[in-house]
């Protein structure tokens, strides 16, 4: 019996996923996209990008997983965002949204918008509408990424030189060759390598943190207006990451781009962030600035990541920990994700996923503890 | 507080163990089944198997049975009847008949019936696939798994003999063998078991090849390390933790390989080389093209056999592909 | 007061050959470990610090002869385990045990959780039959298992799970030494803490001594009794937490302690910066191995392999700067 019942949601859900998969081939093969569909107004001109309920889901055979569920953030223009959270919880996604570098067509944006205010025309854009061809324009040029594992980033038949040239030399199409080579040479001196002949390196010549140099020079190269970092020092070592990581600093002050940084690690986004985003199984649970965030944080959530992080020269018998498991991103239920981990779980928290309740002008979280704020109207 | 500590975590009890578990192997099944061209191809091979196994003792003829045909009265003889000793010159061999209701596919051109011939050609075909890919399975496997586990000069030894296999061009050697068979006066119904044996011989190669690699990066695997450390002994690391771990890898080769050695057979036998007469094999049948006349006229002798031959190895492949993408579901793409 | 060592390993090495042409003819040595000694208390933990390719994880290896170690004696619970044979080891095998890096690799996808914890047990006849089955549950039940748990497989588990389905089967021996390889660091930091909390729980119960091996410094600093920093194959600096935390003596020690990030936007560290990356352990330099990166680099240290020096509590440092 609970066979059968098990094969009918199996085959309603292909149905259901079928549909999605037609609807995006469909948009995906429109030629040309008229500016009418994606042109709008950012909320506050000084924002690069605004994330507005952006939604992305993966249709797969199981269910549908709202990898990103509601995002809602800006990036405000030449700062540093951090996106927190443990695997799973979305932070990835979001910036593969930006990018629209999602695999379709499992992986497609289901709603919201992501506007991005576009420097050198003075127009607003909504990424998740744009036309690829607008989209390639972009990527790279005025958004630019940095990966996890540069030795995947970095083609390994092509030396720094091909790849750093080619990066240049496609978005400024009028540059001549002499002059690509020379913007190349001034980019990586920008990171940090002043080595004679590094043009003419090949990727699996230099080590670890000398790749991933090259990966941040390629994304600078073209002065963009935001760079993703996806994990930039993960797959490095601590004296190498520290490297890194005053690089990204200085780097920061001297060009006039945003950063979003998405990590796993509080002490990095404590280090480079001036706000931050927490999230968990796919929902924003608490942002605000770098300050709010760890000397202020409110969200049960974020309470227990810090405290489970042992701390140098700080000494505890026992880290607080925080129990159970991430939730299994399908069929997600209806109450508070957290509810069945949280300390400070109340009865309120079986009813409907709690609303992002302001704390201060900057500081917004999203859990019962805090609702009843917002009913008496409190600042905090 | 504490009460709803204690019912999320009933809550969570309640849900896992609610969950349906399924063995590793139940999920190949599943993901399996879920392959429509998997299944269309295991009905096809299934079809394939009813028809050359229960067709025979269905079908009134017998494989070498010859008809002849009276032309005065248009009465089909039997090759053991009577009338044949008769001297009657109305009597004549019933070959290339065209399809009737006694004879479903007609005749071919020495007066036998081809769907009877057909159904015991699949089951050469068939048997000649089973035996060789278990042939060529153990050799392969036991030669490369000794390659992979013990590494060094086993390893090395091992890996010339397979360049060496592998360079043995195919074709020519079995004209030979089979020259040099027939010249020693192998009797026509043992022929099949030497090619099987050879064929056999020559593609352990490939499979040795496979299942050292498979091993050689399952020894590196941490739970090999695990079995070591906690101090397993070697035979039961490899039964208990190699052979299930390599298993999807050996039977997946050995759905693929089967379509590709029916293929052989049949080609060998459409030389001549394979199977002879009086036997029936799908690739012999089809070698009734040679006569220009029956691959004019006679659509019905040398279609049939070519069709079973091209929907057998459509069904092991489609079996194939389905089963390397249930044991792996990220290899699909 | 003699202290009583369920591990001593001295002046262990392990090089690997470098092979290069037709004929694989052994052209040079990677020195991954080259010298390292270890005492380790009963009922402590070493842990054992460093970046990627320092050698570490070999140490854990050759300490349990996983990988034979070149040279070196080991000697665990008594027992010297030098130059035993595979099959000599074997009943030596549950006394010291290792818990894995990446709980993804190493449970056997093949077969359920409650035969991945028994397996061994069977295999040395440690419990009776008849109490098999009860004696698997509770282990499982120590290591925060459910023992419904016990018929599945491990592909419907996460990390942390994983991990504890890892540290369960170690445990299931009885064993008086575990090495644990990086055990928290593929882990997200909400399980990373639970499972660092069990094991400290497992040792406190049991009197278990372990070694530590992590690239992660807070989470050593949580959980050792005694930390040795290793660089390029040898030993820096060995001392207690305490000490090694108070008064770090090897400039390398420092540098990498200065560099771990700390979850406070107001602290501002004055942080050394170590230039360079780290050498190749095929061509290690000459001398000092650590010099060619060191900021109070003397001319003395590029000839002069330091020599360990004990600055009194235990606290031993390579270093030039304290002769």
């Amino acid at each position: 019996m609970a066979d059968k019942a098990q094969k009918k949601e199996l085959k309603a859900i292909k149905k259901f996923n079928a549909a999605r998969y037609r609807e995006y081939n469909k948009t995906m093969k429109r030629k040309k996209v008229p500016e009418s569909i994606y042109l709008t107004t950012m909320k506050n001109p000084d924002n690069i990008i605004e994330f507005d309920d952006l939604k992305t889901y993966f249709y797969t055979d199981v269910g549908t997983v709202k990898a990103v569920d509601g995002v809602t953030f800006d990036i405000p223009k030449g700062k540093t965002i951090g996106v927190v959270g443990e695997s799973g919880c979305g932070k990835s996604v979001t910036s593969l949204s930006v990018m629209r570098l999602l695999q379709g067509p499992q992986g497609q944006i289901a709603g919201g918008q992501i506007r991005f205010n576009q420097q050198s025309t003075g127009r607003v854009l909504d990424l998740t509408k744009a036309g690829i061809k607008e989209m390639e324009k972009i990527r790279g040029n005025e958004i630019s990424m940095i990966f996890q594992e540069p030795m995947t980033t970095l083609n390994p038949v092509f030396t720094i030189g091909d790849q750093l040239c080619e990066c240049i030399s496609l978005h400024n199409p009028e540059m001549g060759k002499k002059a690509v080579e020379e913007r190349a040479l001034e980019t990586l001196k920008m990171v940090g390598i002043v080595r004679e002949g590094i043009l003419k390196n090949y990727p699996h010549e230099l080590s670890g943190g000398m790749r991933q140099r090259v990966v941040i020079a390629m994304a600078l190269s073209c002065d963009p207006q935001l760079i993703i970092a996806d994990e930039p020092t993960t797959a490095l070592d601590v004296t190498i990451q520290a490297q890194i990581l005053d690089l990204l600093r200085d780097l920061k002050d001297k060009i006039n781009a945003s950063i979003m940084l998405i990590t796993h690690d509080l002490g990095v986004v404590a280090e480079m962030a001036d706000y931050v985003v927490v999230m968990y199984a796919g929902r924003i649970v608490e942002q605000g600035t770098a300050d709010d965030i760890f000397h202020r944080p409110s969200h049960p959530y974020t309470i227990g990541l810090m405290k489970s992080r042992p701390m140098l020269n700080t000494r505890v018998d026992r880290l607080y920990s925080i129990p159970g498991n991430v939730p299994n991103p399908i069929n997600l239920p209806e109450h508070c994700y957290f509810k069945n981990r949280c300390e400070s779980c109340m009865e309120a928290c079986s009813g409907k996923y709690p609303e992002l309740v302001s704390l201060s002008d900057t500081h917004k979280v999203s859990c019962y503890l805090h609702q009843n704020k917002k009913a008496t109207g409190g600042e905090a | 507080m504490e009460d709803m500590q204690i019912r999320n975590q009933q809550e969570q009890d309640e849900f896992e163990q609610k969950q349906v578990i399924l063995t590793p192997g139940q999920l190949v099944l599943k993901r399996f089944f879920r392959n429509k061209l998997a299944c269309v191809g295991l009905g096809i091979l299934i079809a394939m198997i009813l028809f050359c196994v229960v067709g025979p003792f269905i079908s009134p003829y017998g494989e070498a049975e010859i008809f002849y045909i009276n032309t005065e009265t248009g009465e089909e003889l039997h090759m053991d009847s009577e009338e044949l000793g008769s001297g009657n010159s109305a009597i004549i061999l019933n070959g290339k008949a065209p399809i009737s209701k006694s004879h479903w596919l007609g005749t071919d051109a020495e007066g036998r019936d081809v769907l009877t011939r057909l159904m015991y050609g699949g089951r050469v075909s068939l048997s000649v696939g089973v035996v060789v890919v278990v042939i060529e399975l153990f050799l392969g496997v036991l030669l490369g798994g000794l390659a992979g586990y013990y590494g060094g000069k086993v390893d090395m030894i091992i890996m010339r003999l397979v360049e060496i296999f592998n360079c043995i061009p195919f074709i020519p050697l079995m004209l030979i063998i089979s020259a040099v068979m027939f010249a020693s006066g192998v009797k026509p119904e043992h022929k099949i078991f030497y090619i099987m044996g050879v064929m056999g011989i020559l593609y352990w190669a490939g499979v040795a090849r496979m299942v050292r690699g498979q091993i050689l990066s399952l020894r590196e695997l941490e739970y090999m390390q695990a079995a070591e450390a906690t101090g397993i002994r070697t035979s039961k690391k490899i039964l208990k933790h190699l052979v299930p771990n390599v298993m999807p890898i050996i039977i997946l080769i050995a759905t693929m390989d089967m379509g590709g050695v029916i293929l052989s057979e049949s080609t060998l036998s459409f030389l001549g080389v394979g199977i002879a007469f009086p036997y029936a094999s799908w690739g012999n049948m089809v070698n009734a093209v040679n006569q220009s006349v029956i691959l004019n006229n006679y659509i019905n002798i040398w279609l049939p056999p070519g069709i079973c031959i091209l929907l057998t190895v459509l069904a092991w492949n489609f079996i194939g592909d389905g089963m390397r993408d249930a044991f792996d579901p990220k290899m699909k793409r | 007061m003699a202290k009583e060592y369920v591990v001593e390993v001295k002046d262990l090495k392990k090089y690997f050959p470098i092979k290069s042409g037709i004929l694989q003819r052994t052209v040079g040595h990677v020195r991954a470990v080259d010298g390292v000694s270890i005492n380790i208390e009963k009922g402590q933990t070493f842990g054992l610090v460093g970046e990627s390719g320092c050698g570490k994880t070999t140490v854990g290896r050759s300490i349990l002869h996983l990988t034979p170690p070149t040279s070196g004696e080991v000697k665990i619970s008594g027992n010297n385990i030098n130059g035993l044979k595979k099959k000599e080891l074997r009943p030596l095998r549950p006394k010291m045990q290792m818990i894995f890096q990446d709980p993804f690799s190493s449970l056997d996808p093949r077969m359920p959780v409650g035969e991945i914890i028994g397996e061994a047990v069977k295999e040395h006849n440690l419990v009776p039959k008849s109490e098999y089955r009860d004696y698997i549950l509770k282990v499982m039940k120590d290591c925060g298992l459910r023992p419904y748990y016990i018929d599945r497989y491990p592909h419907e588990f996460s990390g942390g799970q994983r991990q504890r389905i890892c540290i369960a089967r170690a445990l299931a021996l009885n064993p008086d030494f575990i090495v644990c390889d990086e055990p928290v660091s593929a882990l997200d930091v909400s399980i990373q803490a639970q499972i660092i909390n069990l094991m400290k729980d497992l040792q406190a119960e049991r009197k278990l001594t372990y070694l530590f091996i992590s690239h992660d410094l807070s989470v050593v600093e949580h959980i050792s009794d005694v930390i040795g920093v290793m660089y390029l194959g040898t030993m820096m600096e060995t001392g207690s937490r305490e000490e090694i935390f108070r008064e770090p003596l090897h400039p390398y020690t420092r540098a990498l302690f200065s560099a771990v990030p700390i979850a406070d936007p107001d602290v501002k560290m004055n942080r050394i910066i170590l230039q360079g990356d780290i050498p190749s352990p095929a061509k290690p330099p000459e001398g000092c191995k650590f010099h060619t990166r060191c900021a109070q680099c003397m001319e003395r240290c590029k000839k002069e392999i330091p020599v360990p020096k004990d600055m009194g509590n235990g606290h031993v440092v390579s270093c030039h700067l304290y002769d």
